[in-house]
């Protein structure tokens, strides 16, 4: 009973999107040059889709994120954990960090261009660096508020070296790392798909430049749609990820 | 009956700023098999900081401090530690059977670790909560968890400090009763920082009273009652009230 | 100087000194990659100029301005849907739904509806910005205590009046740490439109040096927008404690969701 009227309740919530849709497809002109109605974006997209070119933006899109992700995400849980554990190494580093930090992520993009010219590893570069920082950060924070007490108690129950590193301090950093890696998906779509629409590398980013350029509102429209589509099941799947890595904690204050 | 710790003129000096600022003057105590020691004094005599030199946690700046004939330089095998904040010091991540078994779990068989587990969990009355998690515990639980985690180390001398200073006062009488019987069962050594005047009386077979900073013990008194104790019949027992008189007198007179 | 103060800048000395000697002694060798001493004299040059100065401003311009507009539509639908359970029943899916929608997707919508303009740079700046001030605001009403409502109707307030003198003022300081975070992210967003599409202001001066191959002053414009985005930062931090000095000045508020 009470996952139907969840259900419901979501579905009510979808109203406004439903009700702008349906209005645009009803008093828009057809086929606008600016607001084509939701019937053209569909056409367009199924042409894109039959031609094969949006299931190979997908993939490219998808993939090169997701290298760039699991490099940030590898490095950053090792550099934090290094650098949080050691106090002096992590005041030294403080500043330089921060600076990092403050940096919008985009404008690594004409650095590395510059660098690595137009390919798949500059891509695949850039969004590790961008990445990196949030992961980074997080994890040398989870460090630093592991309880002096329990630090105390593991020495006192004469606990070796590594067993420290792999039972006390990799649990306590956990949920700080897996928060570090929510906040970077997202990072890591919008630096992909900015990439993309910056140098037409293949990606969705690309199709809706090309689209842009060429005049075809439908597509750029239909691609969004799209965009938004993986950006809201990308979401969804890192919410399920953490709920379930999470699953032993104490429930946390949540929204 | 041998000594399993001895200090003489043990000293503790730790940098305060720029300064040095002495903790511990020429403390002297012994600690034999199976008796329970009281240590009572004001907030930041310093009890704690002898505590911890004890436990190894903190090295003495001089002085003698010899367990087992051996000087101590960090944790000594078989002495364990229980701290006044417990929730800090149980991990949240593991259940109550596995935060029992932090200490043994990489020194001993499965199945020896399983059955210590047993025993400890049974002789602080937790047993069928083993699957529990920390946080779904009471104040008072979760700091039996703490004393179960200690005892399934086999330690021959327990180190408490002021465990049942943050519970309510129904919680605390039953569990310093538990402990008696704890002794009574296993023949472990205690040393036990109060700053309830009452308690150390009613726990100790010696009390050792703290006066500080810089923390020095003033005097040890011999606790001679009944060793069948009952919390309304032996407090109020003539000797007890004695005791209690002199001791606030001593306390009084430290001031 | 506090020790940990100390150390951070001779980190950041150390580091400077090895990027500046790896490519001296080539160590390292891109072709595009300047040490950090021409950078400093090709920013030197560049803030002598007043084109540098009227990209920042333009920068800063776009920015404010589709904050602001983020802003007002943010706090109000923010208001209303703390306020009204029955207009958040209606809506909250569609706000989940739509804020993983990335505000770089809507360059290319932007470009395609007004082109290289200012109204293209605002159309990638406003909704990402939207939703920090939005959640903000529901949250910081939403969570206000059932008390301040007794208050409200006690003293039989109409709704407007009680939106104004309670309800707004308390949940103020969520509202100001929202507007915070989505200037920063404004200004980020502006730097990314520039990139793609509108040709002025700084984000188009980085692109513009980099196809140049003037990695010198590229170098030098990135750092500008690191100093701006740090600068508004500290701006907009010493205004909170400025408005709301009982509120900011304890050093714990917590980030937006």
């Amino acid at each position: 009973m009470k996952k139907i009227s969840n259900f419901f309740s979501t579905f009510i919530g979808l109203a406004p999107l439903f009700l702008i849709l349906v209005l645009w497809e009803l008093f828009s002109n057809k086929p606008s040059p600016h607001f084509p109605a939701p019937s053209y974006w569909l056409q367009s997209i199924q042409q894109i889709f039959l031609n094969g070119i949006l299931i190979n933006s997908i993939w490219n899109t998808i993939w090169t994120f997701l290298i760039g992700l699991l490099i940030a995400a590898s490095s950053g849980f090792i550099l934090g954990i290094l650098i949080g554990i050691n106090s002096s190494i992590k005041e030294w580093t403080a500043f330089i960090l921060e600076a990092f930090r403050s940096l919008p992520p985009p404008v690594i993009i004409p650095i590395a261009v510059l660098l690595m010219g137009y390919s798949p590893s500059m891509k695949i570069a850039v969004i590790s660096i961008a990445t990196l920082w949030p992961i980074l950060l997080n994890v040398i924070a989870g460090v630093s508020q592991i309880s002096l007490g329990v630090i105390d108690a593991s020495k006192s129950l004469k606990l070796s070296r590594k067993d420290m590193l792999l039972k006390i301090v990799f649990p306590s950093v956990l949920p700080f790392y897996i928060l570090g890696i929510r906040v970077a998906i997202p990072l890591a779509i919008v630096i992909t798909l900015l990439i993309e629409m910056l140098t037409g590398m293949i990606g969705l980013g690309g199709i809706m430049i090309a689209g842009q350029r060429n005049y075809n509102s439908a597509q750029v429209f239909g691609v969004l749609v799209i965009v938004g589509l993986l950006g809201l099941g990308i979401n969804l799947f890192s919410q399920l990820i953490e709920r379930q890595l999470l699953k032993n904690w104490p429930p946390k204050k949540s929204l | 009956m041998e000594n399993l710790y001895t200090l003489r003129d043990v000293s503790l000096e730790l940098p305060i700023g720029k300064n040095y600022r002495k903790i511990l003057q020429n403390i002297n105590l012994d600690i034999s098999a199976g008796k329970i020691y009281t240590i009572v004094g004001a907030s930041g005599c310093g009890k704690t900081s002898l505590l911890r030199v004890l436990g190894g946690l903190t090295l003495a700046s001089s002085g003698a401090i010899s367990y087992l004939s051996n000087p101590v330089k960090a944790p000594p095998d078989g002495v364990a530690f229980v701290f006044q904040d417990y929730a800090s010091v149980l991990l949240p991540w593991r259940n109550i059977a596995k935060n029992v078994s932090l200490g043994i779990e990489s020194k001993l068989s499965k199945v020896e670790c399983g059955k210590r587990v047993e025993d400890a969990i049974a002789l602080v009355k937790l047993s069928g909560r083993e699957l529990d998690y920390p946080w779904q515990l009471s104040g008072g639980m979760q700091q039996r968890v703490q004393l179960a985690r200690a005892l399934a180390t086999k330690p021959t001398v327990l180190l408490m400090d002021e465990p049942f200073a943050a519970l309510d006062a129904m919680t605390k009488t039953g569990l310093q009763d538990e402990l008696l019987k704890l002794r009574d069962q296993t023949g472990v050594s205690i040393v036990f920082i109060t700053h309830d005047i009452e308690e150390a009386i009613y726990l100790g077979d010696e009390v050792s009273l703290m006066q500080g900073p810089p923390g020095q013990i003033v005097e040890r008194i011999q606790i001679d009652l009944p060793q069948n104790k009952n919390q309304v019949y032996t407090r109020s027992l003539p000797q007890f009230l004695e005791y209690r008189k002199y001791i606030y007198d001593a306390i009084e007179g430290c001031k | 100087m506090k020790s940990s103060v100390l150390k951070g800048l001779g980190g950041v000395f150390i580091f400077l000194l090895a990027w500046e000697s790896f490519i001296f002694f080539n160590i390292v060798h891109f072709e595009y990659l300047p040490p950090p001493t021409k950078i400093c004299k090709a920013w030197i040059s560049l803030v002598q100029q007043q084109k540098y100065w009227l990209e920042i401003g333009h920068t800063l311009f776009a920015s404010l301005l589709g904050w602001m507009i983020a802003s007002i539509v943010g706090i109000l639908l923010g208001t209303t849907l703390a306020i009204s359970k029955r207009f958040r029943q209606f809506s909250l899916t569609t706000i989940e739904v739509l804020r993983p929608l990335p505000g770089v997707a809507f360059a290319p919508v932007g470009l395609l509806l007004f082109g290289f303009s200012l109204n293209m740079e605002l159309t990638v700046i406003c909704l990402p910005t939207l939703w920090p001030i939005l959640m903000n605001s529901m949250v910081g009403i939403l969570n206000l205590s059932k008390k301040l409502e007794e208050v409200a109707s006690v003293l039989k307030l109409t709704p407007t009046e009680s939106i104004r003198k309670i309800y707004f003022p308390a949940a103020a300081s969520s509202v100001l740490v929202g507007l915070r975070i989505s200037l920063s992210l404004a200004v980020v967003m502006a730097v990314v439109a520039e990139m793609i599409g509108n040709p002025e202001g700084l984000g188009y001066a980085i692109v513009r040096e980099q196809q140049a191959m003037n990695p010198n002053d590229m170098f030098a414009y990135i750092f500008t927008v690191g100093c701006v985005g740090v600068c508004i930062n500290y701006v907009l931090s010493q205004l909170a404690i400025f408005i709301l000095p009982g509120q900011f000045l304890r050093k714990d508020i917590s980030q937006s969701i």
